[in-house]
């Protein structure tokens, strides 16, 4: 048999008759929600990659708290590598009256190695790249500056000793990431900085050496320099980047997830238009056998159908994916680096092998119950009756989805946690259908319309549990997407709260501790902590072990240590118990730290401290929300520990943006101290948080759609026999009327029970993800369970009544001929 | 026991017997054990109340379904013992059907359906003869229409011409002029018959109508699952 041309002549048909488009719609939905989110996270990481180089600056780059030794700058040149180099700290910058913490910069000649810094006459002139540094006398600096200190180009600005005139505005620093931008930026030739006196004992300045050249050369210049690097430590890209790193990583997570609903919604269509498609072709198998077609022609005829579907589908659901995704980047805005290298083919790849896999593993299992079809069929048109192992034809899409699932989701745990919720939904949903439709079946009365409305419901049992189950699913996506998301957002949004402290104090000495709490407790009573820096020097007696080294200490090889009496506030002691005589020798950790370098309850750690060395006992582990921006500590000793170590203090304070001149007041008094504003940190949090659900509204919308074409596919779902027997009806006398009011009955209680049951499960979804991903606490909208019973009643009556119009106006005769 | 035989049959049923699982439990005899045979080139008529086995007796016959005990030989062959896609590589080409409710195939043309057969049976030009036997039917003209476009008579006579398009040793059909009224199934019988006599085709009927069974060279009554007569036709 032509196989081919039979199938495309059918298929041909079927288009014209309009029978395939939930299925092609579910296989559009399906490819372009994995494209989209595959085509951007390839795009994104792309375009990391090629310009790591110029985010910082140079091909490597060499970070110390001292003075950089010229010996490893020589040695670099030595091995024709380009260098130059940088020196970084924060402090106050003067103009006229007003003050203003900034971050200085102080680059030497070649700055940058990679990239270029963007610099403009004016903060609103556009910005070309910079081909010097700035010249001695001039600074550059961040257009915000202008703005604070409300100086004008060519007016002059006092750091130290020293003043600068501003002769640029800077628009792009390569090597400064843009997600913690903290004090604006004052960017200065290095020649006068010893002028400033800023670079005295106790500053918080970072040198840079930056060399660029051969890989090789810098590999050898790397080893070169790792026995002698003393404190210092190469900067990466993942450290220079991890901010932004794991910020895109968590929107990657969200959107692949956010994917994955959508393909099992639409997986679920899938399922269920393709099962509605074989059951209509009951008949053309029995003739097709009859004629002498074999099981796989037949069956061929029929999958090649979906095929000729799926091709045209797949390539608009990859034209799609791709306009998508622009979308997505548009959205990202500023987190992602500005010119990301095209898409390349590969998720387009992708995409056509998960539209074909979608329609193997979701589409065709259906179909091969055809195989059962009796010729005799058509000689006496018998219902099949129902036999055991039908449901073998499920376990493909389901063994499918589950693999998609762990695919998406790239993470054991997670990918189980969604296996369990949804197949326990969906059991939970046909369960809560089957109890209620027994229920609903029992119930008579009423007009006519009415009872034969509730007989069919209990009549098509299986039928309506697989629409509930079905509806249901689809529903509770919606719901998810639009009031739990937004529940979940503002939860995780008021996690970070309006007051959070927006600036730490710093390197405070132990005799200002009081005038500085004194000068600040306007805005509430700070804690302020001691904090040393040492190192770890033995666990239970020996030195640590290489992996616990590096797991439990900064690049530079030290800890900070701090001491306290009380418990201090946002920590909770999930172990052990936190000492009551602060005379004993103690220690508690963090939870998350102890878990990383593997150490618990009982276990001693010695600490040296400059000269002294202290051993104490672990006796508690804490959970401390890292996320309230409070001044917080890994390793706590007991004061009893410690005696007299040396120490800084720290504190961490809201200070409204109107009353940010006291922070001058404080450091003109002190200039010892430093200032961190993390007000800007958190604003930076927010915008992406901001960003990241808006892209993940984008690709949710794929979802939604997705829901109303399970939805449609659903109610498709033994439409031909409600117009049959509609049309036996109308030939008893029925009028329109009852008919209407019969299916206003079915499909209002079919979708009141979907509705309800939905947003049950959705809430109870919703306070899954907030406990487990996001870790805040769920506030649920409980009135969602009864306006979610209303909408799917109302919705899905409405939606029947529609779609069910052919049950009204097909002509009982036409009907009862096609028999 | 029932027994009808005639030498060298093309079709042998061999103490064919059919019991079902009856709707409340036990069992449910539709057809009594019987045998019969039918010549090459005879034309048979089964016929007999509702309910008395015929369509059950054909679909048997024909392969379609499976007797509960006994044997069948279709064209030489054993059916028993083949598989479902045995069977219908069996019917390939050499049987041949119409039914009461025609079961054309709504997605293809009166041509397309009428190929169907040819196509399933490997021949070179299935459209020239598709073609061909469109136009003794006499329905040439309307062989682009899709079986929603022609009446109730036209489409038998798109599902005669399927039928008889491969050239079939052998041709079922089961009330073919039920679904007709008076007038068109005369002439759909009438053609039935023309095609049958030209084609030297086995023919079993399944029949209400006695004038149609006495049409056919014997006639097979059945009552209640039982083979009652076999006989000349008058």
């Amino acid at each position: 048999m032509r196989i081919l041309s039979t199938s495309w002549r059918q298929f041909r048909r079927e288009l014209k008759a309009g029978e395939l488009q939930a299925l092609a719609g579910a296989l559009v939905i399906a490819v372009a929600a994995l494209t989209a989110v595959g085509a951007f996270g390839e795009r994104v990481e792309a375009g990391l990659k090629r310009s790591a180089n110029e985010l910082i600056g140079g091909d490597l780059i060499v970070v110390s708290r001292y003075a950089i030794p010229d010996a490893w700058s020589a040695r670099a040149r030595q091995l024709g590598l380009a260098t130059t180099s940088a020196v970084e700290f924060p402090t106050v910058a003067f103009s006229g009256d007003s003050s203003l913490l900034v971050e200085v910069k102080a680059v030497s000649d070649g700055y940058p190695l990679r990239g270029a810094v963007t610099i403009a006459p004016d903060s609103t002139a556009p910005g070309a790249a910079a081909d010097r540094i700035p010249q001695p006398g001039e600074a550059w600096v961040d257009p915000r500056i202008l703005g604070e200190l409300g100086a004008r180009m060519g007016e002059t600005l006092e750091l130290g000793a020293s003043t600068y005139r501003i002769g640029a505005v800077i628009r792009v620093e390569p090597d400064r990431t843009g997600v913690f931008n903290l004090a604006p930026r004052v960017m200065i030739g290095s020649e006068g900085l010893e002028a400033t006196g800023l670079l005295g004992e106790g500053s918080r300045a970072r040198f840079r050496l930056l060399v660029a050249g051969e890989a090789d050369a810098i590999e050898s210049f790397r080893s070169w320099l790792e026995p002698r690097r003393e404190g210092a430590f190469f900067q990466t890209l993942q450290e220079s980047q991890r901010g932004i790193t794991e910020s895109l990583d968590r929107a990657n997570r969200f959107l692949a997830l956010a994917a994955l609903s959508a393909v099992l919604l639409a997986g679920a269509a899938l399922v269920l238009a393709a099962r509605e498609f074989a059951l209509r072709h009951i008949d053309t198998v029995a003739i097709l056998r009859c004629l002498g077609a074999s099981q796989r022609q037949t069956l061929a005829v029929l999958g090649l159908q979906l095929v000729w579907m799926a091709l045209p589908a797949i390539a608009v659901g990859i034209g799609l994916g791709y306009a998508v995704q622009l979308l997505l980047v548009w959205a990202m805005g500023d987190l992602i680096p500005e010119a990301l290298p095209a898409a390349t083919l590969a998720p387009a790849l992708a995409g056509i092998a998960t539209g074909l896999l979608a329609l193997l593993g979701f589409g065709l299992p259906p179909l091969i119950r055809l195989r059962r079809v009796p010729p005799a069929r058509v000689l006496k048109r018998q219902d099949d009756p129902p036999r055991v192992g039908d449901w073998l034809i499920y376990v493909p899409p389901v063994l499918f989805g589950i693999a998609l699932i762990y695919w998406q989701a790239g993470d054991l745990e997670l990918g189980s946690y969604i296996t369990l919720g949804l197949v326990g939904t969906i059991a939970i949903l046909a369960l809560a259908a089957l109890l209620l439709i027994w229920v609903i079946g029992r119930m008579r009365g009423g007009g006519l319309g009415w009872r034969y409305g509730l007989a069919n419901l209990a009549r098509r049992r299986t039928a309506n549990l697989f629409q509930v189950a079905g509806l249901g699913l689809g529903a509770m996506m919606i719901f998810l997407l639009s009031v739990v998301q937004s529940d979940l957002l503002a939860s995780w949004r008021g996690s970070l709260p309006e007051q959070a402290p927006n600036f730490f104090l710093l390197n405070i000495h132990p005799e200002q501790t009081e005038a500085v709490a004194a000068a600040l407790e306007r805005f509430g009573e700070p804690e302020i902590f001691p904090m040393a820096v040492g190192k770890i020097i033995a666990i239970n007696g020996e030195a640590p072990s290489g992996d616990q080294a590096s797991r439990s200490r900064r690049l530079d090889g030290t800890t900070n240590l701090s001491w306290a009496d009380e418990l201090p506030a946002g920590n909770e002691i999930i172990a052990g118990r936190w000492w009551k005589d602060s005379s004993t020798v103690e220690v508690s950790l963090a939870e998350s730290w102890s878990q990383r370098v593997g150490l618990g309850i009982g276990d001693r750690m010695t600490f040296q401290v400059g000269s002294r060395s202290v051993e104490a006992e672990i006796t508690s582990i804490r959970r401390v929300d890292w996320d309230s921006f409070e001044v917080n500590f890994f390793i706590l000793l007991s004061p009893g520990s410690v005696g007299q170590l040396p120490a800084n203090y720290i504190t961490s304070l809201y200070i409204p943006p109107d009353r940010f001149e006291v922070l001058s007041e404080v450091v003109r008094a002190y200039p010892n101290i430093s200032v961190i504003d993390v007000g800007t940190i958190l604003g930076r949090v927010r915008t992406i948080i901001d960003r990241v659900s808006l892209t993940v509204r984008v690709v949710f919308f794929f979802t939604l759609v997705a829901g109303v074409l399970v939805l449609i596919s659903a109610l498709r779902a033994g439409l031909w026999q409600r117009i049959y027997e509609g049309a036996v009806l109308r030939t008893l006398g029925a009028a329109r009327k009852q008919l209407r009011a019969a299916l206003l009955a079915e499909f209002g209680v079919l979708g009141a029970l979907a509705g309800g049951l939905a947003a049950v499960a959705a809430l109870a979804t919703g306070w899954v993800v907030a406990r487990e991903v996001f870790e805040v606490p769920y506030a649920a909208s409980w009135l969602l369970i009864p306006l979610g019973a209303l909408l799917g009643g109302c919705g899905i009556a409405l939606v029947g009544v529609l779609g069910g119009r052919r049950v009204l106006t097909t002509a009982p005769v036409a009907v009862l001929r096609r028999g | 026991m029932s027994v009808d035989k005639v030498s060298d049959p093309v079709l042998a049923a061999e103490d064919i017997a059919k019991v079902v699982k009856a709707p409340g439990g036990g069992d449910l005899t539709i057809l009594h054990p019987l045998s019969l045979s039918i010549g090459d080139g005879e034309s048979v008529a089964i016929i007999g109340p509702s309910g008395s086995g015929k369509t059950t007796l054909l679909g048997i016959l024909a392969g379609l379904d499976l007797p509960t005990s006994g044997s069948v030989r279709l064209a030489g062959q054993a059916l028993n013992g083949l598989t479902e896609d045995e069977r219908a590589e069996l019917r390939r080409g050499r049987v041949g059907f119409v039914f009461q409710s025609f079961h054309l195939l709504g997605a293809l043309t009166a041509l397309e359906n009428v190929m169907l057969p040819l196509e399933l049976a490997g021949d070179d030009d299935p459209a020239a003869r598709g073609l061909d036997i469109l136009e003794r039917v006499g329905l040439q003209d309307r062989h682009d229409h899709y079986p929603n476009q022609l009446s109730g008579g036209e489409q038998q006579r798109v599902a005669i011409a399927r039928a008889f398009a491969s050239r079939p040793r052998i041709l079922f059909a089961d009330e073919p002029t039920g679904n007709l009224d008076l007038e068109t199934g005369r002439k759909i019988s009438e053609l039935l018959f023309v095609l049958n006599a030209d084609a030297g085709t086995t023919l079993v009927l399944v029949t209400h109508d006695s004038r149609l069974a006495n049409r056919c060279g014997r006639v097979i009554g059945l009552e209640g699952g039982r083979l009652v007569k076999s006989e000349a036709a008058a």
